[in-house]
């Protein structure tokens, strides 16, 4: 479902179609995309008849419902005010940007898609629900424990003030878009490296016995040694306990697998369904998928550790899971033109921080596919 | 040169005018307001209704579990950049919480085995839906707001009636018709460049 985005254009021009505002251009568009999209079932007079008759779904009653739930509107103010004038600087921001390179095209006469890499981005969610943007500039927040919490130039560092140390486990979130990363650095002094589209959560303060953390997506952990309070990453089918050691992990909720490859020391991964227990060594990985026995296997851990270090290593991929990897950092859609390219596989390297266009040229040139950008949509064909 | 100068004139009078409404809106969304979450209700609810409707065909069910969605993105810390991604996200999230709902139900059941395993065919089923819903919302957006007479005609003139035809049936002259329908695309027009922000052509 990746190719959604393809769906939000269909549906604009559908929408115009049907008011008798579409040009011909649009007309020709719109009938390209119902067939190559293969739709069915979009038919106008369903659509009438469905504007003509009154609605069983009562949206004004589940507002209601809502309301009386969530109590919306009372001591949420405060931050939303700062949320949308930060957003707007950022949309400003961008605009500008965006503006910028517009010229520059027109100048040069060149019409060509430049997509760029994914930036320091991130929101934390503070104990009591506040939330905060995080960008490249400097902050400073205390948490009500009195941890402090420090952000720079794309990292994030917790420090607890050792004077007021509350037994209360109180958690903190941090979400990263896509085409987005952060640092973190945990009040026990392990870093974190979040991949885009992830999201942690973690004890503003490690008081109890053991460490432990939620993930969802990747994360690259480098955990302080500390023998007597394991750390725990808990994922969507198990979780990976260590107590002092490089590794990363990977849980997107896409791609239905886990994946925690070691770089150095010792990790124990155990399934939660199974409750089979893996020992690994550097070098070593392990792959639970579900309904499925862990899998044990032995890797080169820069093909999943590299983008750590701005660097993404395919080695013999199938190219939808290159592409799966490179629409989050990128933030882009892709389209296959010709479905059967999906199997093609490429090794390759990609410097992470650069535009996507260098590397699509690299596999053009080697490989029998080819790729068209429309705007932040990659349409993949064969050659 | 004078493309050029109105070109840059186009995007800014194009994004502070047009796509104010729009950013406003999902400003709103990443920030929890709750007069976005108003617009929620009023613009995403049915349409995502009548979508989870498709898959689980029950509408208590569908109904709970839109709700349920909505409230999860009241309380998850999500950025969305623009208002495309916040569609994709909605109707992805109802869609997979549907298919969640019906393996979690039965997983022998004969819509699972319809849904649940995405050949080629049943995703661009079910991303049919989300079309049908998408151009249904974006129409009542338009519709909703006219006097009952004006939306009669514009929904029989999106039949392709002609003039006389409407007037016929709706028992009006046909200069009112006509009056009706000038009236009503001066706000369709304003509407669908706001909506088509991403499309839109420059002057000169």
């Amino acid at each position: 479902m990746d190719n959604l985005k393809i769906y939000v254009r269909l549906s604009d021009l559908l929408y115009k179609d049907m008011l008798g505002l579409a040009d011909e251009e649009e007309k020709r568009e719109l009938d390209t995309l119902l067939v190559t999209c293969k739709l069915k079932g979009l038919d106008r007079e369903k659509i009438i008849a469905r504007l003509q008759e009154k609605d069983v779904f009562d949206g004004k009653e589940a507002l209601q419902r809502f309301k009386e739930l969530k109590r919306v509107g009372k001591g949420h103010r405060r931050w939303i005010r700062w949320t949308s004038v930060a957003a707007s600087i950022v949309v400003l921001i961008v605009v500008g940007l965006w503006l910028s390179q517009e010229v520059k095209f027109e100048n040069n006469m060149v019409v060509s898609g430049v997509i760029n890499p994914g930036q320091s981005r991130a929101v934390v969610t503070l104990a009591d629900g506040q939330q905060i943007i995080l960008e490249q500039a400097t902050r400073k927040i205390e948490e009500s424990d009195g941890t402090m919490l420090h952000s720079d130039s794309g990292a994030l560092v917790y420090t607890a003030n050792i004077e007021k140390i509350s037994s209360v486990v109180m958690y903190n979130t941090v979400s990263i878009p896509r085409g987005g990363e952060y640092r973190l650095e945990l009040a026990d002094g392990t870093k974190v490296w979040l991949n885009a589209e992830t999201e942690l959560r973690f004890p503003v303060n490690f008081t109890g016995e053991r460490r432990e953390v939620y993930l969802k997506g990747e994360a690259y952990f480098q955990v302080k040694r500390d023998e007597k309070h394991a750390f725990m990453v808990h994922t969507s089918m198990g979780v990976v306990e260590v107590l002092g050691t490089s590794f990363n992990v990977r849980d997107y909720e896409g791609e239905q697998e886990v994946v925690t490859t070691l770089e150095s020391g010792k990790v124990m991964y155990v399934s939660e369904g199974s409750k089979e227990q893996v020992i690994l060594e550097p070098g070593y990985q392990t792959l639970e998928k579900r309904s499925s026995q862990v899998e044990v296997r032995k890797v080169d851990p820069i093909q999943y550790i590299g983008w750590r270090e701005g660097k993404y290593v395919f080695e013999d991929m199938a190219l939808e899971d290159i592409m799966q990897t490179l629409c989050r950092w990128y933030d882009i859609d892709v389209v296959y033109a010709d479905p059967t390219v999906k199997k093609f596989h490429f090794t390759g390297d990609l410097e992470r921080y650069e535009s996507i266009n260098v590397f699509l040229n690299f596999i053009e040139t080697g490989g029998d596919v080819k790729f068209r950008t429309e705007g932040k949509t990659i349409i993949i064909d064969k050659k | 040169m004078c493309k050029f100068v109105t070109d840059i004139v186009g995007y800014v009078y194009y994004f502070f005018r047009m796509d104010q409404k729009i950013q406003d809106f999902i400003n709103g969304i990443n920030g929890k307001n709750a007069k976005a979450w108003e617009r929620i209700y009023v613009d995403y609810y049915s349409p995502l209704c009548h979508y989870a409707m498709r898959i689980l065909n029950d509408q208590e069910q569908a109904a709970d579990l839109v709700q349920a969605a909505i409230i999860k993105l009241w309380e998850t810390p999500l950025h969305f950049d623009d208002i495309s991604a916040f569609n994709v996200y909605l109707y992805r999230t109802v869609n997979n919480n549907c298919l969640k709902m019906i393996r979690d139900k039965n997983r022998e059941d004969q819509r699972l085995k319809e849904w649940a395993f995405f050949t080629e065919e049943f995703e661009s089923e079910s991303l049919s839906a989300i079309v049908f819903e998408e151009v249904i919302r974006k129409l009542r957006h338009v519709i909703d707001e006219m006097p009952p007479k004006r939306r009669e005609v514009i929904l029989m003139s999106m039949k392709k009636m002609k003039n006389e035809e409407i007037s016929a049936e709706l028992n009006i002259s046909q200069n009112t018709v006509k009056k009706h329908k000038k009236e009503a695309y001066a706000v369709i027009k304003k509407a669908i460049q706001s909506d088509l922000f991403l499309f839109s052509i420059f002057f000169c």
